[in-house]
């Protein structure tokens, strides 16, 4: 069996000397993993940021926020009676007799007016939060998920660079330690005994049937 | 007839035994999915947060931010006569001496602005509904082209279970774990 290099890399472990007998599953030599760390890095230093983010959708972050959000609904709320009791207050003044100037009016209605306007934008903006947090939620679900394939998959191209023997057999190695081979090149080759492919199917057959 | 590799890849599977004779379609090799499923998996993720998105175009969404949208309007346009009527009045007041001419200087102050804020408000409703259907026709688009992405990276993945494609005798070329190169001959049938 003849194993190629799956990519220009250079060769930085011989576990075996060239002409020994291994039996299959034994460590042969390992690729240089070096895109594949900086990969694995990358998928992890996101998954990190993700975990950090996530902070936000949980207390005591939420917390705030919700109180910050209710605050702001009991505020409008309580503000309302006030601003339209002025307004109020001005008409009964006027209509006593007394003086209310032009601004006096202007100021009481700019705020008396608006204020259950603002009743209802805090408690709109309320429910906004919580469907922006729902969304944040099933965002950063599907987030930490598909990290997760992104972070086994960079470990399984990394385990290729490390080459075990698939059969038993005796090694003729084609390269040598630090040597930098291109893909496609012959790093090894362990020639195979007689009959192994029937045995392969058998084995096969039991835990991959054929589609 | 010689088989060969559709890309660089590792066998990872050998389903018959040298020599063996097969029908056409007979599974006979397959080849590493890896790129082809971490691809699959990325596009499957993008549609995934499409769809969450897309929940910001639903009618529960859109009627919120469509009322958060108007509830400054609204709020404008009921106080704009009222100041417009303080105004006139203040008019009146000053020019029979009846108020200090400074008095309506709120009023002044007021009056602009919140003019402003309804048609400011009123170009901001008008975006948000162009807004709402270009994200709409944004939305259509991506789930579009993301079934066509899908359906390309299983086509591809699917050439990585090697079928005979004729009747005959098998003679393996390559073994199961071997890397091959894009080209190299998989298999022969005679």
């Amino acid at each position: 069996m003849i194993y190629l290099s799956h990519k220009a890399a250079q060769v930085t472990g011989i576990s075996v000397p060239d002409n020994s007998s291994v039996r299959a599953g034994t460590s042969i030599l390992t690729l240089d993993t070096i895109d594949e760390d900086i990969r694995l890095t990358r998928v992890s230093a996101l998954e990190e940021l993700r975990i950090i983010l996530e902070q936000r959708l949980s207390d005591p972050v939420l917390s705030i926020n919700r109180r910050m959000a209710q605050i702001a609904v009991d505020t409008a709320e309580a503000l309302e009676p006030i601003a339209v009791g002025i307004t109020t207050l001005n008409e009964i003044i006027v209509k006593a007799g007394g003086t209310v100037t032009a601004s006096d009016a202007a100021q009481a209605v700019s705020t008396g007016i608006p204020a259950p306007f603002q009743a209802t934008k805090a408690k709109l903006q309320q429910r906004q939060f919580e469907m922006q947090l729902a969304e944040s939620t099933s965002v950063n679900e599907l987030i930490r998920s598909h990290l997760q394939i992104e972070i086994q998959t960079a470990n399984a191209l990394k385990a290729r660079a490390t080459f075990t023997a698939l059969s038993d057999g005796k090694v003729h190695l084609k390269v040598v330690m630090g040597a930098f081979v291109k893909k496609g090149n012959n790093i090894l080759d362990i020639p195979l005994p007689v009959g192994l492919h029937l045995g392969w199917r058998d084995r096969l057959a039991s835990t991959d049937a054929p589609r | 007839m010689d088989v060969i590799a559709p890309k660089d890849a590792f066998v990872t599977a050998v389903l018959i035994a040298d020599a063996s004779h097969v029908e056409i379609g007979t599974p006979v090799l397959r080849l590493d999915t890896v790129d082809e499923d971490l691809r699959i998996a990325r596009i499957t993720a993008l549609d995934s947060l499409r769809k969450i998105l897309a929940k910001r175009l639903s009618s529960e969404v859109v009627d919120l931010n469509r009322q958060l949208q108007k509830v400054d309007v609204d709020s404008a346009a009921a106080l704009l006569p009222v100041l417009k009527e303080i105004d006139q009045g203040s008019a009146v007041a000053v020019a029979t001496g009846q108020e200090d001419k400074n008095s309506d200087a709120y009023i002044r102050l007021m009056n602009p602005p919140v003019s402003q804020q309804i048609d400011a408000g009123n170009l901001q409703l008008q975006l948000f509904e162009l807004q709402i259907v270009e994200a709409g026709k944004i939305n259509d688009l991506a789930g579009r082209h993301l079934q066509q992405e899908l359906a390309a990276a299983n086509a591809l993945k699917i050439r990585l279970d090697v079928a005979a494609p004729s009747r005959g005798k098998v003679s393996l070329k390559v073994a199961m774990g071997r890397f091959i190169r894009h080209g190299d001959i998989l298999f022969a049938i005679s």
